[in-house]
């Protein structure tokens, strides 16, 4: 059973620490994405399990065999990479029966597998074919056939849908799952598609700057973002700054700029704190104009954008706050760009969080 | 624009090209292949001097046998050697990070830019001498006697290091090249699925880099044939093929040591050509299957690399820098290091004669030989080098622009590969008294001689330079911004140029001053540095030719190091 355990792991390159006191455990039989924009240790975390990098601190156990030390042939994992990595001088058939070959396996069984790998990634009738006559989505699960081939449970994928197209990307997301779920393989899979990992996985695991953010079901990050660069880099959110005025046993008021007031189900603050509040764009309810009010804000409607079946508004807050809203393109009431409206807020899908001390941009910027 | 415009500047055009092509042609071309030719015109002479003369019959053509099948012997042998230990080294340098190996490159390099005499000259001392290894050791004698021959292979020792030193950076820096353009993500890969890193290699790297492999080793093959300088100095009686040539020219056979150098020229031609359409195809070899596999081995294979791999993990790059040490920096070490004790008098028997002081400037007064030689060496390599880049520059132009361009740089290669003694006969056949009639032997034929090398050494690293940089889209913006075609060329190309056509002229400069070979065939009485070395050392003046020795390689170390800060940014 590959379940793959991260005991306090740090890397460290010259002064930058790429991954820093993580610790980590993926289920057997899950599917588990790591999930960070560029730079936040995603891709080096997999390549220690993988034993392409050393640890600098840290143990690393697959199943209960503590791995940090072993060279990655002695790993049994399955790595696909973003740009394929096929052998350039095999044919796929070479390629795929590749992994066996080195570990010196019976023919018969090398062959079998193969065959069964090969026709699982439906690439059987191509067997002849050489990587650059290939599709770069076929050179994609080509490259997982001879993963699996190898025969391993523990499937890493760095990256595997990046090179690709859109449209192939999307397709290959579904069938990448499949086959992971019907073979029964644990995989971890890197990438920085916050929409992919909501698609493909059973836990995705948020990194930045080198360290777990949050770890959760795709439906907890979205639904229940612990930071606000969760609520920002899971989905979208409206950010509002503001402090508390009052706290009460259920309910708290959040005074943002120019005195407009909201009420929030979160009961943890002091009065006089300062926090920061987010709200997704579709718990933003769009309504005729009014004066100002307890969870009423009054506006103007600034921009409108059609993205598919969903119109969204861009509003300009009497306060100068922007809020964006995204409403089904059939909501009776239509508003004209240059319009007075204002909005009302679902007080039990606010998110409230502490004023981070290197402010709200730096908190949330995606670097 | 008038059309009376666009034809002048065709006029201009096509009178640059003849002229650039004109000189590339009499220069560089002619003098290399003038022996081969010389061979069909004056075949009479040759057949009666090398397979019917009179009085010894066919005597000459067997001598040529001997010498040939010796030198491919060698050949053979040094590039089995450099293949051994020059593949861990060239991987190490394309593959591996580590503290030091800015010096492990420049020791590798070395061979190339110092003197062959003067390197053939540090091996004889430090191997055969008590001043070598064997004092150091704490032995009363050398290491080594001269006439040594390796067991088995039967290869003088002293010849066979000699060439293994001045071969084996062209392997390690053509694979390492060759190496650093593969993708190393498909050994990790190929790590991944479970192969060991020796199996990797030999399975992924080593089959990806057969390109490069061959034809490193096919320019080792080459210049370990054409090998004059070093080979002159430490062969005793021995006597390969181009060392012949040098010998018979000096016996007046001239025809028997043409055909020779008509022969070893063809011979290069023949290695040189298949290489390059090969690598020109670009095709990829099939090796997709391991060969063991169908034979049945591979097992067995495999569980000797896994051993290899886990227990004896260095042994290999440790072999191959120890390799580089015995047979390139110690000999260099030895010879800077040999100066003092002989500065005043032979340290062994105390004889005031036998020290560097005396002979410079006692009697035979080595000195003014000294002074002399240095003068003719860097008027010759300046003046040599100064007319390749003039020929260089334009033609880098030529071969970037026009679609022969590509046939020009193939036959580039010819004067690098051409055995040097074979080259300098064939520049005294052209020009000299028995051809053309026009250059006596001297420092301007000298010069004529080492135009034909310096020029493709100027042009490789220029059109690296050319090819590095996005000239064209450069040159054209200009254009769109009102400059003329001549305007682009001097503030926007040479510019951009310079630090490659600075490399081809340092290495040019440098090549030229360490010449040995073919030198001392077209050189008549003006002796150059290394020339004189190889006199000294025929003449037993060993303190001479140990401080000429230690001041060419310490020229040449000092040129080294001004090439390296230009190379690198």
């Amino acid at each position: 059973m590959p379940d793959v355990r991260l005991i306090n792991v740090t890397k460290r390159f010259g002064r930058i620490i790429a991954v820093d006191q993580v610790s980590l455990e993926v289920s057997d039989r899950e599917y588990t994405t790591l999930l960070g924009p560029s730079g936040c240790g995603k891709t080096t975390t997999l390549r220690l399990i993988a034993g392409l990098a050393e640890p600098d601190e840290g143990e690393i156990y697959i199943g209960d065999k503590l791995v940090t030390g072993l060279p990655p042939e002695d790993r049994e994992v399955g790595f696909v990479f973003q740009n394929y990595a096929l052998f350039p001088h095999m044919n796929l058939w070479d390629n795929t029966t590749y992994g066996p070959r080195v570990k010196a396996w019976e023919e018969e069984r090398t062959k079998r597998i193969a065959n069964e790998m090969l026709g699982l990634v439906r690439l059987a009738e191509r067997k002849d074919a050489f990587p650059h006559e290939l599709s770069g989505g076929m050179q994609q699960r080509a490259g997982l056939a001879r993963a699996l081939s190898a025969g391993t449970n523990l499937l890493l994928l760095d990256e595997p849908l990046g090179a690709l197209d859109a449209r192939i990307r999307t397709e290959l997301r579904y069938e990448l799952r499949r086959l992971v779920k019907d073979l029964g393989l644990t995989a971890i899979h890197v990438t920085h598609d916050q929409e992919e990992a909501m698609t493909i996985s059973d836990k995705i695991v948020v990194m930045r700057r080198g360290a777990i953010e949050q770890i959760g079901t795709p439906e907890q990050l979205y639904l229940t973002p612990k930071t606000p660069f969760i609520a920002n880099f899971i989905g979208e959110s409206n950010f509002f700054e503001g402090s508390i005025v009052k706290a009460s046993r259920k309910t708290s008021i959040v005074e943002l700029r120019r005195g407009l007031l909201i009420e929030v189900n979160s009961t943890e603050w002091k009065e006089g704190e300062r926090v920061i509040i987010a709200v997704r764009p579709e718990n933003i309810k769009l309504q005729p104009y009014a004066p100002a009010d307890l969870n009423f804000l009054p506006g103007l409607v600034e921009r409108i954008r059609f993205i598919g079946g969903i119109l969204r508004y861009e509003i300009r807050l009497v306060n100068d706050d922007m809020v964006t809203s995204r409403v089904p393109i059939e909501t009776e009431k239509k508003f004209e760009v240059g319009e007075k409206m204002g909005v009302t807020l679902d007080s039990a899908k606010i998110h409230v969080y502490q004023y981070p001390k290197e402010g709200l941009r730096e908190a949330i910027k995606v670097e | 624009m008038p059309t009376d415009f666009f034809e002048k500047r065709k006029i201009i055009t096509k009178t640059a090209l003849f002229a650039i092509l004109a000189s590339f042609l009499v220069f560089v071309l002619m003098p290399t292949i003038y022996i081969v030719s010389f061979t069909f015109t004056k075949w009479g002479e040759i057949y009666s001097e090398v397979f019917a003369n009179p009085i010894i019959a066919s005597e000459n053509w067997l001598q040529i046998q001997t010498v040939l099948l010796f030198s491919f012997r060698i050949a053979l042998f040094t590039i089995a050697f450099d293949f051994i230990f020059g593949i861990p080294l060239a991987y190490l340098l394309a593959r591996k990070r580590f503290l030091g190996k800015g010096v492990l490159e420049d020791i590798i390099t070395l061979p190339l830019v110092i003197p062959t005499s003067g390197f053939g000259f540090a091996t004889l001392i430090t191997w055969t001498t008590i001043s070598g290894l064997g004092g150091v050791l704490g032995f009363k004698s050398g290491l080594l006697n001269l006439a040594d021959r390796i067991p088995v292979i039967n290869i003088p020792f002293l010849i066979f290091a000699v060439h293994v030193g001045l071969t084996l950076p062209y392997v390690v820096l053509t694979i390492r090249a060759k190496l650093q353009e593969l993708d190393p993500v498909l050994e990790v890969a190929s790590r991944t699925l479970g192969a060991v890193s020796l199996t990797t290699f030999r399975r992924i790297a080593f089959p990806l880099a057969l390109p490069g492999i061959f034809s490193g080793l096919v320019l080792a093959f080459a210049r370990s044939l054409g090998e004059t300088g070093a080979t002159m100095v430490v062969a005793g009686v021995s006597t390969t093929a181009s060392i012949a040539i040098v010998r018979w020219v000096f016996e007046f056979k001239f025809a028997t040591a043409s055909f020779l150098g008509c022969l070893l020229v063809v011979i290069a031609w023949a290695l040189i050509l298949p290489v390059e359409i090969l690598l020109r195809r670009k095709r990829r070899l099939p090796i997709s299957r391991s060969p063991l596999q169908t034979i049945g081995m591979e097992g067995r294979f495999l569980s000797i690399e896994k051993f290899i791999s886990r227990r004896l993990h260095h042994a290999k790059e440790v072999a191959g820098i120890t390799v580089i040490i015995l047979i390139v920096v110690v000999p260099i070490v030895i010879v800077l290091n040999s100066i003092f004790p002989y500065w005043f008098r032979d340290p062994y028997t105390g004889r005031p004669e036998g020290g560097v002081i005396h002979q410079l400037f006692g009697p035979s007064n080595y000195f003014g030989a000294l002074s002399r030689a240095t003068f003719t060496s860097f008027a010759v390599a300046a003046i040599s080098t100064y007319v390749a880049t003039c020929i260089a520059i334009p033609l880098v132009y030529v071969i970037e622009r026009y679609r022969f361009g590509s046939i020009i740089r193939s036959v580039l290669k010819i004067p690098l590969i051409v055995p040097t003694s074979a080259l300098g006969l064939s520049v005294l056949l052209l020009w000299g008294p028995r051809g053309l009639g026009m250059v006596n032997p001297g420092i301007w034929l000298i010069i004529l001689t080492h135009i034909v090398f310096s020029v493709p050494v100027i042009v490789e690293p220029t059109i690296a330079a050319y090819e590095g940089s996005e000239i064209l889209s450069y040159e054209e913006s200009a254009r769109t911004l009102g400059a003329t075609s001549y305007d682009a060329t001097e503030t926007i190309s040479l510019p951009l140029l310079k630090r490659g056509i600075l490399a081809g002229v340092i290495l040019s400069f440098t090549h030229s001053l360490g010449e040995t070979g073919a030198t001392f065939i077209v050189m008549g009485s003006d002796l150059t540095v290394p020339t004189l070395v190889v006199n000294m050392v025929e003449a037993l003046a060993i303190p001479a030719a140990l401080f000429s020795s230690a001041y060419l390689i310490a020229i040449s170390l000092v040129l080294l190091a001004v090439f390296r800060f230009l190379t690198r940014r």
